[in-house]
Order: C-alpha cells, then structure tokens, then sequence
C-alpha cells in the first residue's frame, strides 16, 4: 500500500512539473505581441524609464488642484503606498498576520486575572474611548487628503481597546476580533479578484477616479484603507488577550 | 532649525546609550518610550508627517504596552 | 553641517549603540530592546536617504503646491518605511513569545549557564 501511493504520487509530480515547463518555454520564444523573455531588452522598453521621462511641468500639462490625473489623490504618499505599488503592501499584510498567529501559538495557556484599577482610570475611561475611536476612524476616511492612512489608524483604535480592557469596561470578546480579521482578508483579495474579473490585471484601479482634493477621489483608495485599518486593529488587539484573562470579577490579593 | 535638530538628536544618542547601559530593567523599558517619542518628532523635521503619525502611535504606544506586560508576567514575585 | 549630514550621522550613531547591545549583554529582554534600537534607527536612516535640502512635505494642499513639485522630498522611501514600523511590532511580540516560553521550562532569562540573573528593583 505504501508503495503504490509514493509511486503514484512522483509520477504525479513529474507530469506536473513537465507541463509547467512547457508553458515557460511556450511564453519564452513566442512570436505574439509584446517582449520575448529571450530579447536583448532596449532601454526604451522599460516601465522605470517611461516613469522618469514624464513631466507635468510644462506649459501644456493639466495638472492642477481641483482637476482630473492619473491618480487622484492628494497625498502623494497614499498614492504610491494604496495603487503604485499595492502589491507589496498587501504582502506585507500576509507577514503581519502569520507573525501574529505564531505569536498566539507560541503562548503558554495559564493566565491570571487582572488587578483592580484605580479610580481615575474607571471614571474617565468612558470618555477618552469615544475621542480615541473618532480619532481612529477619521484618520482612515481621510486618508488620500491629509497625512495618516489604515495603518496608524489601526494602532490608535487597539489602544482604544487597550483602555478599555484594563479599567473593565465593556470590550468584545477574542473571538469577535478574530471574525473580524478574517473577514477583511478575505475581502481584500476578493477585491483583487474582482479588479482582475472587470479589467484584466490584478488590483487594477477599477473606479473612477474623481478631481484632486475631493472626498470621493482617488477610486479604490478609500475602501483598501478601511479593510486594512480593520484588519490591523483586530490583530493587535487580540495580542492583549493571550497575556491576562478576560473575566468579570476580579481576585484581591 | 539646526540648532533645534541638533539638541533632538543629542537627546536622542545619549537615551540611546542609557538604555543598554543601566542594571536596572523597568528603567531601560521606559527610557525607551523616550527614544521613541524623539525619533517620531526627527521624522517630522525631515518633512515626513505620515511615518511620524504612525512611529508615535506604534513606537511609542504598542511597543512599550507589550514590552512592560511580558516583564510583568516573567518577574512576577516582585 | 548641513541638514543632511546631521540626520545621516545620529541614524548611523543610534545603529551602532544598538548593535554594541546586541553584542555585548545576557538577558535575553534586553537584547530584543537594543534589536528595536536598531530597527528604530534603520528606518531613521531610510527616510533621511530622500531628504532635499529645502523641501517641502509631498501632500498637494491648494494650487500653490503644484508650482512647487520640483521642492518636494522623495516620497518613495517613507512608503517603504511606514509598512515596516508596524511588522517590527509583530515580529517584536513573536520572539517576546518565544522568551515567555523558553522561562517557563527553563526558569531563567539570562543565555549564559554560569549565572543567573540578578533581579533588581
């Protein structure tokens, strides 16, 4: 039985591992449109050199506050963080998230239960949560206007959740953060694929985008900012939860 | 300008060193928090308002909280 | 000095205090602290790599911003950088993790099996 699987398994892989080598052979010496993998490749046919050689500077370019442009949004930074370069940034999400899920393996079971707090932490903690989430969800709505974006956005709001952890006042529970986390991510791949589905290209900016300095520019900004302020907030609050035990009463000693 | 960078800067090397100088453990966790709260205000001198936003919020809030709950749980007689 | 030297020479200074901690010490906490001192200054040094002498923030504020483009500092770094202050975090509360770990089966803190930590307070 043993050898009847491993046998059929290698033949498995080598047939496997024969038609992906075919089709890189395929795409490499094709005669279609577009670059052969096998070209001297000119300098003039790089993305890096069409991207140096443009100017919006001269006295025939558009480019102006409160007009249409390639990108439209304000804060140059967002743009190359949230569409230039989206790729990389929802890489660097995957990292977050496996590095997270190690650290919530890696702990040790037994917790204890919290200390009471002192009373200026449980009389005004109500009142500096509300101002810590409107802080929080302002930052991540205007995000293509002003300086911010999803990923300070989400440290302030799991500082919220911090507060509120520590002084006992109303939190959710460990397994609605990781409900929450779950489906964001999934939601920001389910947008790459409906981005591929409409245009042809993964992540493509598939909205239109509006005139420089208004709420609603910038296309698909606004909606990736929220799913990762959501996504990175949900994962260090449930850091929180592997160190001490929620419960309602507490032990004086 | 210079004059004001210059001084940050200072504080910032000389915290530096007193964190990995000292015998004492809980003083160097939060002589970190100072290190990390003068690297977010050089951030904003070298005109980058984003990353000084989010090296505050992480540097100087998270990094810290975790560090000093993770001391609490290993010396937990004292 | 100008500006720029200024900000090149304290990142490279706060890299080597961190990495003289990191070589040097036997608790294990403090060597995961000198490791954030030298991530702090990494990214120090990253952002001051696109710095213009002169410059102005890269956001687009009124019409007046547009005759400035040629002023702005690069904003291709502090792209970089702001993704990674926020996996330092994570990787930071991994190896905290591990450490909580390696004391409850071994009931010590320090690398080196001569001597045990002095607690201090």
């Amino acid at each position: 039985m043993n050898k009847e699987k491993s046998l059929f398994t290698n033949v498995f892989a080598v047939a496997f591992l024969i038609i992906i080598g075919f089709s890189i052979y395929k795409v490499a010496v094709s005669k279609d449109n577009g670059i052969n993998l096998l070209d001297k490749n000119k300098v003039e046919n790089r993305v890096a050199y069409r991207y140096v050689n443009k100017n919006v500077l001269d006295e025939n370019s558009t480019y102006k506050f409160g007009g249409q442009a390639e990108d439209s949004a304000a804060n140059i930074v967002t743009s190359i963080v949230a569409d230039y370069r989206l790729f990389d940034t929802t890489l660097e999400v995957i990292v977050l998230f496996i590095s997270i899920m190690g650290f919530s393996m890696v702990m040790p079971k037994e917790k204890e239960l919290i200390k009471p707090s002192s009373s200026i932490i449980k009389h005004w903690s109500p009142i500096l949560i509300v101002f810590m989430v409107m802080t929080g969800f302002y930052m991540f709505i205007n995000g293509h206007l002003s300086p911010g974006g999803g990923f300070p956005a989400g440290a302030i709001l799991s500082t919220a959740v911090l507060l509120g952890f520590l002084s006992k006042t109303k939190v959710p529970s460990q397994k609605t953060f990781k409900y929450i986390e779950a489906l964001s991510g999934i939601l920001i791949f389910l947008m790459g694929i409906i981005a591929y589905v409409i245009n042809g290209s993964f992540f493509y900016n598939f909205l239109e985008g509006g005139r420089i300095g208004n709420i609603l520019s910038g296309g698909i900004i606004p909606i990736f900012y929220s799913l990762v302020a959501f996504k990175v907030a949900s994962e260090l609050s449930s850091v929180f939860y592997d160190f001490y035990q929620e419960g309602e009463d507490y032990e004086l000693n | 300008m210079l004059y004001a960078a210059s001084i940050l800067s200072i504080i910032m090397v000389l915290a530096a060193i007193w964190v990995v100088l000292t015998p004492n453990l809980l003083q160097a966790i939060i002589i970190f928090a100072l290190v990390s709260l003068v690297a977010s205000a050089l951030f904003l001198f070298m005109q980058a308002p984003d990353v000084a936003i989010t090296e505050a919020a992480i540097g100087a809030g998270m990094s810290t909280a975790i560090f000093i709950f993770s001391y609490k749980r290993i010396y937990k007689t004292k | 000095m100008s500006l720029t030297n200024l900000f090149l020479i304290s990142s490279a200074s706060l890299i080597f205090v961190g990495l003289y901690g990191v070589l040097t010490k036997k608790n294990i906490v403090r060597i995961l602290l000198s490791l954030n001192i030298i991530e702090t200054g990494i990214n120090l040094l990253l952002v001051a790599f696109g710095y213009v002498e002169g410059g102005i923030a890269p956001i687009i504020t009124s019409s007046e911003s547009i005759a400035n483009l040629t002023k702005m500092v690069d904003p291709v770094p502090q792209a970089l950088v702001l993704t990674s202050i926020v996996i330092g975090l994570g990787t930071t509360a991994f190896a905290l993790g591990l450490t909580i770990n390696y004391y409850k089966n071994l009931g010590t803190v320090s690398i080196s099996k001569e001597e045990e930590e002095k607690i201090n307070e």
